[in-house]
């Protein structure tokens, strides 16, 4: 049986104080103003682009519901960023993932909607632009395609959890060791549970990846010219 | 299958079970996973103690519930997975029967 608090790992409803939760909205707005005019784009230009957009918010989707438990006692789960960040590119991935964390804020009490706009940046905006550029690298040094997907997805989901962390620690800030003993602290927090969950998570986009790539890689590359460009 | 499709696949099954064997054979008793929130609340507790939230969630749920909602989101993930690749299949099809009309 599964007991535990509400198993979640984005920054709770009102554990930003208010001047932070609007900083961190404030951000986040110019990265999804930007995805959002680029999905009007595609859209508009392609309309049989939805059916990519749909694959990665669904992957997102069922990746953010895997409640999974690691060795040392907590549990967390992936973002599925990653996939949608390599597919979409990281500006359309924002607003898929800005999208995501709404319903589980409104639905499941999970992160919360003042806190919407830190963990978008930090998930949806840093995770996806991360993605996007561990990937680009791995491909520019020749990395075979499998490590960088799994380079791309694992360090995604980690540098989202590093943005959550400096954000906790900005809001709440050691006395004795100010904003860097504090996020030492969060970092120890999250790191126990994410480390396994960012490789699961990599393993996770490496074989969708690989079965979108044999399977359904040359439409996909119709529908989205510059997805051949981004993923080979 | 290739390797490269069952291999990240038994990697993921081994990563999965493996805390839940070690949670379940080895400590006694139910396995409890507390969630990084919880243990996020704790820190802040330590660095601000008596802090409290100032505003709560839109709407507070049971576990019960909350497993359900989780269980509903997946479901709705899985639903626009299997619906966007059953189209791009579509699709596929659709243009293969054009090429051999042409």
């Amino acid at each position: 049986m599964w007991r535990g608090g509400a198993l979640t790992m984005h920054i709770m409803e009102g554990f930003l104080p208010a001047s932070h939760a609007l900083a961190w909205s404030v951000a986040a707005l110019p990265p999804v103003a930007w995805g959002m005019r680029k999905i009007n784009h595609q859209l508009r230009e392609r309309p049989e682009t939805r059916l990519i957009l749909g694959t990665s918010a669904g992957f997102s989707f069922v990746l953010s519901a895997l409640k999974l438990p690691s060795i040392a006692g907590s549990s967390s789960h992936p973002t599925g960023i990653g996939l949608g960040a390599l597919l979409l590119g990281p500006a359309v991935m924002s607003v898929l993932g800005l999208i995501v964390l709404l319903f589980q804020a409104i639905f499941l009490a999970h992160g919360g909607i003042t806190t919407l706009g830190a963990n978008t940046f930090a998930m949806a905006i840093v995770g996806s632009y991360v993605a996007a550029g561990v990937y680009r690298v791995g491909s520019s040094l020749r990395v075979p395609f499998a490590i960088s997907v799994f380079l791309a997805a694992a360090l995604s989901d980690m540098a989202t959890y590093l943005v959550t962390a400096m954000q906790l620690a900005l809001a709440f800030p050691d006395p004795h060791t100010g904003v860097y003993g504090a996020a030492l602290k969060f970092l120890a927090v999250f790191s126990l549970s994410q480390v396994p969950l960012a490789v699961i998570e990599g393993l996770l986009t490496v074989l969708v990846m690989n079965l979108l790539r044999s399977h359904a890689m040359d439409l996909m590359a119709r529908l989205l010219p510059s997805l051949g460009s981004r993923v080979r | 299958m290739r390797v490269a499709s069952w291999l990240p696949l038994a990697a993921f099954a081994l990563l999965t079970a493996c805390p839940w064997a070690w949670a379940t054979w080895g400590r006694a008793g139910t396995p409890q996973f507390t969630g990084t929130d919880e243990r996020a609340k704790q820190t802040i507790g330590e660095l601000r103690p008596g802090y409290r939230p100032w505003i709560g969630p839109v709407l507070q749920v049971s576990h019960g519930a909350e497993a359900a909602l989780f269980a509903g989101q997946a479901l709705f993930g899985v639903a626009l997975v299997v619906y966007s690749i059953a189209s791009c299949r579509h699709l596929k099809a659709q243009e293969r029967g054009h090429a051999s009309r042409d």
